[in-house]
């Protein structure tokens, strides 16, 4: 044997080594490393890379696992969490296995269940608004006998809220939420108003009359509630300044109430496009309406032709071409 | 200057050696089998059949090339204590073609199994998804890049040690390979010089992010695929230098 050969190979041999290491930094680099971080889980050490291709037989027998449970008790409780934080493990981007897991030990562990959702949460990798959806959920129902649980539910529902696709109720949900904390009814009707308009001037325009476009307002139904909600709280803010009203004596505070009653008023038309509306109830009335359609409170009458007493919903009367005021 | 003509022999009776083998039909056709299989999954998974049987094609790739580049290790051994190819052995460069026939051989071996199976389980994704996995195709290539690493590996553990020793060893490493990421994240220096040098598997792994719809560029897997041949270059070198010291007697 030459020592021709080992020679060469050695050179080859460090050439080589120089090159896959300079490529391994840029591989590691190129990845996303929070896909990286994502992909390998971090704890699934020794599974060679079939951790995703286990992950579904850990899946199937969970799902047998939770087949044959009648009711889960805290002991079985403490089983599915340890299986599901091994699936999890496995395959940290399978969010139904988040959200399953965290439905099945919600009611007897909600600590261990909120513990799984930031696990998903933390990776920041899953787009979906179920898992913080679910967490305020259950940081509501079960743990709201501490106030800082109240904070926490918060902070899982303006995840939700602001994830894509979420469905309206998510927002809602957020409003109801933060109407808890809120320090008095004006903060309220201020989040029903932006929940409302949705950052949408299109539709404020339009108001309650006018078809919503995209935001929060993507069904009938929403922006029903919505505007319910409205009128409620400020009518409920109006009364309660007006009693006060009544036996207020100071005059700085007397103003501070009269303003309350006329910016809440604005609130309300405005979210109405304007058009005027009940005293009594915050709802809109049509041209020629003398009592409220909603409750018969007595309300200032317009829209009707000074000259001929025609009811017109323009700008000018129908019958004889008055201008009408609106 | 370099003869090639003894490699190329031991590169073709190694492969047709190996490709005379029954059984390897056998495994690749209850391969497809079990990832079409997957389709009957569908109230197992709750409704998971799709990624089911995709990641389960990425897994049975691996374990198809890991088998057919593992074969290295026994062929080698076979040969040394059957005396075959003695007469080459003894020739200046002898070995060093000797082991890269081998390599080479086998490599081939690999590289058709997993094109064979690349192919059945791309028809079968067709009929599932509705429309072909492009994607998977970066399964199947990085799979292969890693697979000829293991080759690489075997041909080297088989320079120096038996069969069982030297597949168990290739096995060893390829676990361990998987399991890097760590040292990357490590602040230490040292953690990230052993990245770099010791045989990184991670690094050609993207069956995880595939299968998540993640998406990885095509010029990442690229480098990884350079990355494994690269490697490879090394380990073959190594063994020839490894292999040139062994006492054949
Ligand atoms: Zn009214
Ligand atoms: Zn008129």
């Amino acid at each position: 044997m030459t020592s021709q050969a080992p020679k060469a190979a050695v050179v080859l041999l460090i050439i080589s080594l120089v090159v896959s290491m300079m490529l391994s930094i840029k591989i590691h680099n190129g990845r996303d490393p929070v896909s990286v971080k994502t992909a390998k889980g971090g704890n699934s050490l020794f599974t060679a890379g079939f951790q995703k291709a286990l992950s579904h037989f850990a899946w199937m027998r969970l799902i047998q696992l939770r087949g044959g449970m009648d009711k889960v008790t805290p002991e079985r409780a403490d089983i599915l969490i340890k299986k599901y934080d091994n699936l999890t493990n496995l395959d940290p981007m399978f969010a139904k296995a988040y959200e399953d897991g965290a439905l099945d030990i919600g009611w007897t562990k909600p600590e261990k269940s909120l513990e799984l959702l930031d696990k998903a949460i933390e990776l920041g990798q899953i787009k979906s608004w179920r898992l913080p959806f679910t967490a305020a959920f259950i940081a509501k129902m079960r743990l709201q006998k501490d106030p800082k649980n109240l904070e926490r539910a918060i902070k899982y529902i303006e995840l939700a809220a602001n994830a894509p696709d979420r469905p309206s109720y998510v927002k809602r949900f957020e409003i109801s939420l933060k109407a808890e904390v809120a320090k008095d009814e004006t903060e309220v009707l201020d989040l029903w108003v932006k929940y409302y308009t949705g950052g949408s001037d299109r539709f404020v325009e339009m108001g309650g009359r006018g078809m919503g476009i995209g935001g929060d307002m993507e069904d009938d139904g929403s922006r029903r509630i919505a505007l319910n909600r409205i009128s409620k709280i400020s009518a409920s803010i109006i009364n309660a300044a007006q009693t006060q009203l009544q036996g207020e004596k100071d005059p700085s505070k007397r103003q501070a109430l009269e303003k309350r009653v006329s910016d809440t008023r604005k609130i309300a038309s405005q979210v109405y496009g304007g058009s005027r509306i009940c005293p009594k109830c915050f709802k809109p009335y049509q041209a020629g309406d003398r009592f409220c359609p909603n409750d018969g409170q007595s309300v200032t009458p317009y829209g009707i032709c000074s000259k001929c007493g025609e009811v017109t919903r323009g700008a000018f009367c129908q019958k004889c071409s008055t201008p009408v005021a609106k | 200057m370099i003869d090639t003509a003894d490699m190329l022999t031991i590169c073709r009776t190694t492969y047709t050696r190996v490709l005379r083998t029954k059984s390897l039909y056998l495994l690749l056709a209850s391969v497809l089998c079990l990832v079409g299989a997957a389709h009957l999954y569908t109230d197992l998974t709750c409704g998971r059949q799709k990624e089911l049987m995709y990641d389960s094609g990425a897994a049975l790739i691996t374990l198809v090339g890991l088998l057919s580049g593992l074969m290295v290790t026994f062929d080698i051994a076979r040969d040394l204590r059957e005396k075959v190819a003695l007469v080459l052995l003894s020739k200046p460069l002898g070995r060093a073609h000797y082991l890269l026939g081998k390599f080479f051989g086998v490599a081939y071996l690999v590289t058709i199994n997993i094109a064979l199976v690349t192919v059945g389980i791309m028809a079968i994704l067709h009929w599932e998804f509705g429309g072909w996995k492009w994607d998977f195709l970066q399964v199947a290539l990085s799979t292969w890049g890693s697979m000829i690493m293991v080759t690489a590996l075997g041909v080297l553990f088989a320079s120096f040690l038996t069969e069982l020793p030297a597949a168990l060893l290739t096995l060893v490493v390829f676990v361990l390979g998987h399991s890097w990421e760590f040292l990357a994240r490590t602040g230490a220096g040292i953690g990230k010089i052993l990245f770099c040098v010791l045989p990184n598997f991670c690094l050609l792994d993207f069956k995880s992010e595939l299968g998540n719809t993640i998406g990885v560029s095509w010029g990442v897997v690229l480098m990884a695929v350079v990355y494994a041949l690269v490697y490879s270059i090394a380990l073959l070198s190594l063994s020839t230098i490894l292999f040139s010291k062994r006492d054949l007697a």
